[in-house]
């Protein structure tokens, strides 16, 4: 590969912070229509040193294809959303980049666009997936009571701290990648891909993630093979940073979600049958739509035993920007429609709430997914702890109370509380490239120094301590002893994406496993000694397991509070508890659960978006109301004793919280609320506006 | 037009745009990369300075309103006895914050501890709001402003108040 030397390559933190010396910027160019074929890019007559890129000047290959898609790297031919790339413009002044950005003419001969996912034509469905148990129909046929019920979740965007971008350049013969994503062996393999180059001409440094929401798992490949392509088309280094407002409209979203449900109870109550649909807009390309719909559909019973079940999930390819992953993939939305149907269900039964989950969660040796559960849920655990803290026993029989008396049906009774439970499933694999197993690496060196390498970045300051303790109290060292390297490609080993708990999960069993081998070792061998630790995939032959096996578990509560005038409801507190296994850090623990319910209840009532009659307009980012830390309501988390293996807790505020609010707001509203976030608003009318 | 100010206690002179943003005045001709320039549109808080004292977004000054005033920003801000107080304060409470947002959260704080009257806590969680970041915990956010507060300000406005 072309070498031109560069320097200040070392280290970024962050990617606006990127050395500007001698660099280009790029900028984007983007498809005007939704669908179509393009039918010509006119690009200005642009000054001395300024170039533009089309996918015709790409050295190597114009798609990234290894996350379960095929996505080009700059459309040529057709174009498949709106603000989809066409072409680069590259030169060392940025506003002259935007000014030829904004001059550069793609016309495209434009076909109707498709943005609708709940009823679509089969040839836009990307992936699915299916299962059956038992006897669906007979069992709904002999039901004492059947419940339909439709569960809706909307696009979110994952307003990260710093919109996504990625900058490039070259050190001596090697190509150096700053990306702020959470995969970086995924990234280096996409960029090796589209240079045309081996996967060891190219270096991904992992730039500082901030609060990602699984938002960063392979969107950030697309925009370093701009950089990386703009580096080695000018030989500079090139540094692309999307606007907030690009990075608004054009980078993934949440997938929006409907799940449809028909479930049978028996006299007692106790759920018999279920017959689960969901549909998943998964935008342009489908990335990870086959792991999607799988995850989706694994999750559909939530934590309960049903010995009937059939579900189907459907991934559907529309005309907007891909969708994706928001803290788990697919599973967030699931968790919200089986606990509102949890409590439909509880109501036709005529059942207090919980009771109806304790009467049908699944124990031990619960064959809902064809093979025995080990350990049974702890619903008593969490929700005997839960209910005592939040006081809902007897706030939700006051609630009731108000509900049934009120002198004026037509108005609603204004206050609700609401409750959900459920699992956050292991730290999970993609099924894709990351199917090989992630590994760790320590190494303890002559100075009794300690380096922890990994490329699975900690993130903050607190997993930073766990890891650092964990390693220095298997070797006996002080934890300023350890350092833990920066991922990169070229320094620390592959431990697959940074996502899905991944870092309590896997990386952190890894650590101390890799740790006690070195101490094995420190004492026999000359230092500096080495040790690698991988976690062996899954034997295919290996015998199938329940989704619910070694989840970590919780449950929550929300109470709102009707506005007298506008209906518009306030969230009065928010209780959580959950069952994690060892905690490694209670404090630190508790601290993120707070954090995460804080922010998901702020995208149940606060981040609208409204893709369904097109994709975002410049004018949604201004409206996207951002839930600030003033709104919060007053939070409180606990955790159950468990001596388990610690397990992640990333995925549960963002799973019960939703769901718990819109329990809350249905028995506030006496009508039941099946849709998020609350502010969903009709698309003409908010463009109009 | 000539823009001269005082930055973080130097005179400053420099030829800019009329209408070009104090973010970017900062950010590019002075390399002071601590304030980020993310929204550019007063949403995100995370391109705070001190002008004339007063906590702004600078991303919504242009440079002629920069005229004659001294700005402060975050790298300023350090050499203080606030943001000594607020950094301690902060970490003690474990209100730990992401590397994009703390320089302006610190910032924000240590403008209530500054501040001429003492802040009640709905003032606090509405300048700490100012600035915006998915990585913040409300309630340790707000600890720890109470502490910096205690510390420095107890003997400034008296703890009966």
């Amino acid at each position: 590969m072309k070498a031109a030397r560069t320097s200040g390559l070392a280290t970024v933190g962050r990617l606006s912070d990127f050395p500007l010396l001698d660099a280009v910027y790029v900028g984007t160019v983007r498809s005007p229509a939704s669908r179509g074929t393009i039918r010509s890019i006119s690009v200005p007559h642009l000054p001395r040193g300024y170039r533009s890129v089309t996918a015709d000047d790409i050295p190597g290959s114009a798609r990234i294809d290894n996350i379960g898609a095929s996505v080009p790297v700059l459309a040529s031919g057709r174009v498949a959303y709106r603000g989809e790339p066409v072409a680069l413009i590259v030169g060392p002044d940025r506003l002259r980049v935007a000014e030829a950005v904004s001059m550069t003419a793609v016309r495209v001969d434009e076909e109707p666009a498709s943005f609708g996912y709940e009823t679509c034509e089969s040839t836009r469905v990307v992936a699915s997936y299916a299962a059956e148990g038992g006897s669906v129909e007979a069992a709904l046929a002999k039901a004492a009571r059947v419940v339909d019920g439709e569960y809706r979740m909307g696009p979110q965007d994952h307003y990260y701290p710093e919109p996504q971008g990625a900058a490039a350049g070259f050190d001596y013969d090697k190509l150096i990648v700053f990306s702020s994503t959470q995969w970086p062996f995924q990234t280096r393999d996409a960029v090796a891909q589209a240079l045309g180059v081996g996967k060891d001409e190219v270096v991904v440094r992992t730039t500082e993630l901030g609060s990602h929401l699984d938002g960063k798992l392979w969107y950030p490949s697309l925009l370093a093979c701009h950089a990386a392509i703009a580096a080695r088309l000018s030989g500079k280094n090139a540094l692309l940073v999307l606007s907030r407002a690009d990075d608004f409209m054009y980078t993934t979203k949440r997938a929006p979600t409907l799940v449809s449900y028909r479930a049978g109870l028996d006299d007692s109550g106790r759920l018999v049958a279920m017959d689960a649909s969901v549909m998943i807009n998964a935008g342009a390309y489908a990335p990870f739509g086959a792991a999607l719909v799988e995850r989706a559909a694994k999750a559909v019973a939530g934590a309960y035993a049903c010995p009937a079940l059939r579900v189907s999930a459907l991934a559907v390819s529309t005309d907007l920007p891909p969708m994706g992953a928001f803290t788990g993939l697919g599973t967030g939305p699931v968790a919200f429609a089986v606990e509102r149907l949890a409590e439909d269900l509880a109501d036709a039964a005529g059942m207090d709430p919980f009771e109806w989950r304790a009467m049908n969660a699944a124990r031990r040796g619960d064959t809902t997914f064809g093979v025995p559960l080990r350990k049974g849920s702890p619903l008593e655990a969490v929700c005997g702890r839960l209910l005592a803290i939040s006081d809902y026993p007897r706030k939700r029989s006051s609630f009731e109370l108000i509900r049934k008396r009120r002198p004026d049906p037509s108005s609603p009774p204004g206050y609700g509380i609401g409750l959900a439970f459920g699992p956050q499933r292991p730290a999970a694999t993609l099924s894709y490239r990351d199917a090989q197993s992630p590994s760790v690496e320590v190494t303890l060196s002559k100075d009794s120094t300690l380096t922890v390498r990994s490329s699975v970045a900690p993130g903050s300051g607190s997993v930073t301590r766990i890891w650092k303790r964990i390693a220095a109290t298997a070797l006996g060292l002080q934890p300023d002893a350890v350092e833990i390297a920066s991922p990169s490609t070229d320094g620390t080993p592959d431990s697959g994406p940074n996502a899905f708990s991944r870092r309590i999960g896997v990386v952190t069993r890894l650590i101390g496993s890799a740790c006690e081998g070195l101490a094995s070792k420190r004492f026999r061998e000359a230092l500096p000694i080495t040790v690698k630790k991988t976690q062996r995939a899954r034997s295919s032959r290996a015998a199938p397991e329940s989704p619910l096996e070694d989840s970590s578990w919780g449950a929550a509560v929300v109470e709102v509070e009707l506005d007298p005038v506008d209906s518009s409801p306030a969230v009065r507190g928010i209780w959580i508890v959950a069952k994690a296994g060892r905690l490694l850090s209670p404090e630190d623990a508790a601290k993120a659960l707070e954090r995460d319910a804080a922010v998901a209840l702020g995208l149940c009532v606060a981040e609208c978006l409204d893709l369904s009659a097109g994709p975002a307009e410049p004018g949604d980012f201004r409206r996207y109301g951002l839930w600030r830390a003033k709104d919060a309501p007053p939070i409180r988390v606990e955790f159950v004793d468990d001596d388990a293996d610690p397990k992640g807790i990333g995925e549960l505020a963002y799973s019960l919280v939703p769901a718990a609010f819109a329990n809350a707001l249905s028995q506030a509203l006496d009508s039941p609320w099946n849709s998020l976030p609350t502010c969903r608003r009709s698309e003409g009318a908010d463009r109009d506006s | 037009m000539i823009v001269e100010f005082i930055l973080n206690g130097e005179d400053v002179s420099l030829k800019a745009d009329p209408l070009e943003r104090l973010s970017d005045l900062l950010r590019e001709r002075f390399g002071l990369t601590s304030l980020m320039s993310d929204c550019r549109e007063g949403v995100c808080g995370k391109c705070v300075v001190f002008l004339d004292g007063l906590l702004v977004n600078s991303c919504m000054v242009p440079a002629f309103k920069a005229r004659g005033t001294e700005v402060v920003t975050y790298e300023g801000f350090k050499s203080t006895d606030s943001y000594a107080t607020v950094e301690r304060s902060f970490r003690e409470a474990g209100a730990e914050l992401c590397g994009f947002c703390d320089s302006a959260m610190y910032m924000a704080a240590g403008s209530l501890i500054d501040a001429a009257s003492r802040p009640s806590e709905e003032e606090i969680m509405e300048v700490l709001s100012s600035v915006y970041c998915r990585c913040v915990t409300p309630s340790r956010a707000l600890g720890a402003v109470r502490t910096a507060l205690e510390s420095s300000l107890g003997g400034k406005y008296g703890r009966a108040r």
